[in-house]
């Protein structure tokens, strides 16, 4: 037999006054059309939805039926389908480098600081091509969509779970950075004009230019030399996207898939989750195979040709395993956060696999309807 | 073919987007390898060990373990380890003659500004300790399981963007080394992992053109994992069946629907993708063990041609 599945309508009111979700969940398990299938879900209900991709493929433009490619800034999701919707989806994917520009536009005292900053090569460096600051600038997109007066919800598609887990943590990254006592001695050298360089910061900046040369040294302390005076606004910000991840307003929703290796990465998001203070508000099993092991087991007994015989039974035993995950990840959501008496407990959505990917809106709005 | 793939390149890199089984895959060429008589290193760069679980909860770490591999024969060793940026980093700094600096180099923090500084450091110390372990010679196939989906491209592309970011020094040579194993085929490859499904195969193609262009490495024959196999018959057996609205109908026609856009997957990978492809069966498992990682072995040895010795 199936297990029971909780009432559909646990997870929308699980995320009812919830103002961000972020969708969290390993790799392949379909977090981008779970995210899809929840904008809509909300929508249907009148609200006004944004949802942000951090994923560079076309994954979401795909799922959402949308032609052209989605950009920084959002776009309007239409059709006949959404078009019949109470509320509006809109759809926007990270631009990492013009996040980051429009962040140091409008924190720069002046245009020539402006430009000064956008020209450095660690500049450059940090937008294309290091690893987490998609994740920061995906933070301070959240922080922008949240203030923007056209949306009422914010569902953020995150990267797989370790990145997922680089973004809860990113807000302060930068400023960190600039508080740092090595920063403060080498880099802001307006403050230490009064007092030299100490023995253990010269060594550590010597060992740094024999390692990466000194001109890109240089750069590092050009670049934070310029950045002077953006700081306050940017620690500012850092706190208020962390108090909103960590806040009443924010929901975090696990997205899995019924498969051991995938499991493994669930409880290791949710173990994150804990350590970080925040609990998970729902989860949803994606692609589980849509046939009650039960029925087909029994089935497979019976007088049925051998090609049906056989196919049965492989499904029958794939269902039959699936089902078995499915219950230890509940076990394990329970037990990180025990129901207490007067609380439900965490909604656990199971959703079939789609055998066409979900290109139409038609498949979206199915699971929309599940969720 | 592959028989040349794994005794001519030392080092294959198996990247592929989160969820299709590269570390299966990975797991599973190493097994075909260490069969055919091969001395294999499987490598594994984060700290979330995946590789471990498959061979009896064997545990990774920095130095070399030799796998768990049940009653399997095997006629070379097949062993494992992490390559983590951190002990690469630390292992570099020794070999540097900094060994004593590495401990005040990460408390005060310079490494994050080294990491800030020069984006994709990391990656290059991970690379150059895989390049090191490649040139003392101490397996005859290395088998690195890549970081997933678009990482493997920032992985793959760190080389290239250090050599062009720095001008001398260290890591400017280290960079010099990796690029240098990447062009050579003899020394590396890249095997790129996909399930027959839409999103898969266009990352894939992507992936592929993307690594062509950009970091010139080569491409060993695709592997499509996880694909389900053809019941004979199954499509008669529907059309006759008594009842067309059972529970045996409706999964048949769930396979056969399953079956048809899996091919047609597979045939747009051939198309827009031209390299040979290999394919593993899917085997019905939520868990796999060393006994499923055998059976797959078997499979690329028999469609790669593979000797036993």
């Amino acid at each position: 037999m199936i297990d029971a599945v909780e009432s559909s309508g646990a997870l929308s009111k699980a995320l009812a006054n919830k103002k961000v979700v972020l969708c969290l969940g390993s790799g392949g398990v379909g977090k981008t059309t779970a995210s899809a299938a929840l904008a809509l879900a909300m929508a249907s209900t009148g609200e006004r939805v944004v949802v942000l991709t951090i994923d560079p493929a076309r994954r979401l433009a795909d799922a959402l039926g949308q032609k052209g490619s989605l950009g920084n800034e959002p776009t309007r999701v239409e059709g006949s389908i959404i078009d019949g919707l109470a509320g509006e989806v809109w759809a926007a994917m990270l631009d990492p480098a013009e996040t980051f520009e429009m962040v140091v536009r409008s924190e720069a005292d002046d245009d020539v600081q402006a430009e000064r900053i956008l020209s450095n090569r660690l500049f450059v460096n940090l937008t294309t091509s290091l690893s987490g600051t998609n994740e920061y600038m995906a933070a301070e997109r959240l922080h922008q969509l949240h203030h923007d007066g056209r949306f009422d919800r914010v569902i953020i598609d995150t990267p797989p779970s370790h990145h997922a887990m680089d973004f809860l943590d990113s807000p302060g990254r930068l400023t960190r950075f600039v508080d740092h006592r090595l920063y403060r001695s080498v880099f802001a050298p307006r403050h230490q004009l009064l007092r030299p360089l100490n023995v253990g910061t010269r060594v550590v900046m010597r060992v740094l230019a024999r390692l990466v040369g000194s001109s890109l040294v240089d750069d590092v302390v050009t670049f934070f030399a310029d950045f002077e005076g953006m700081d306050a606004g940017f620690r500012r910000r850092a706190s208020e996207i962390e108090d909103l991840l960590a806040g009443p307003d924010t929901a975090y929703l696990l997205v899995a898939a019924a498969r051991r290796d995938r499991l493994e990465e669930a409880k290791w998001i949710l173990g994150n989750l804990e350590r970080r203070h925040r609990s998970v508000d729902g989860v949803i099993v994606n692609r589980v195979l849509p046939f009650d092991p039960g029925a087909a087991e029994a089935l497979a007994e019976a007088e049925l040709s051998p090609p049906l015989a056989r196919n049965l039974r492989e499904l029958a035993s794939l269902a039959r395993q699936e089902a078995a995950l499915i219950d230890r990840l509940r076990q394990f959501v329970d037990a990180e956060r025990p129901p207490p008496e007067h609380e439900e407990r965490v909604p656990l959505v199971r959703l079939g696999e789609q055998l066409t990917p979900v290109h139409d809106l038609t498949g979206l709005v199915e699971m929309a309807k599940a969720l | 073919m592959t028989a040349e793939l794994l005794a001519a390149s030392n080092v294959l890199i198996v990247a592929g987007k989160g969820g299709v089984g590269k570390t299966t895959v990975g797991a599973s060429m190493g097994i075909a390898a260490a069969r055919a008589g091969c001395d294999v290193l499987l490598i594994e760069l984060e700290g979330y060990s995946r590789l471990g679980s498959f061979f009896e909860g064997s545990m990774l770490a920095y130095d070399e373990v030799e796998l768990e591999t049940g009653g399997l024969e095997l006629a070379g060793r097949l062993r494992a380890r992490q390559v983590r940026p951190d002990d690469a980093l630390a292992d570099y700094l020794d070999r540097a003659g900094l060994g004593p600096l590495t401990g005040r180099l990460t408390r005060s923090g310079a490494m994050e500004v080294v990491a800030t500084a020069a984006p994709g450091i990391r990656d290059l110390l991970a690379l150059g300790k895989i390049r090191q372990i490649e040139q003392a010679g101490s397996a005859d196939l290395i088998v690195v399981d890549a970081p997933a989906a678009g990482h493997a491209m920032t992985f793959l592309t760190a080389a290239a963007g250090l050599a062009r970011s720095t001008s001398s020094g260290p890591v400017r040579d280290q960079a010099d080394r990796v690029l240098e194993m990447f062009g050579d085929a003899s020394r590396c490859q890249v095997v790129l992992v996909t399930l027959p499904e839409e999103t898969p195969v266009t990352e894939t193609i992507e992936t592929a053109y993307g690594l062509e262009e950009d970091v010139g490495i080569k491409l060993a024959p695709v592997v499509i994992n996880g694909v389900w196999s053809r019941i004979a018959g199954l499509g008669e057996a529907v059309e006759t069946a008594s009842d067309s609205t059972s529970l045996a109908v409706q999964a048949a026609r769930y396979r056969m629907a399953r079956m048809a856009d899996q091919e047609s997957e597979i045939g747009r990978l051939a198309v827009e993708l031209p390299l040979q492809q290999v394919r593993l069966p899917y085997l019905f498992r939520t868990e796999l063990g060393v006994a499923e990682l055998a059976t797959l072995a078997e499979t690329l040895t028999d469609q790669l041609s593979l000797t036993p010795s």
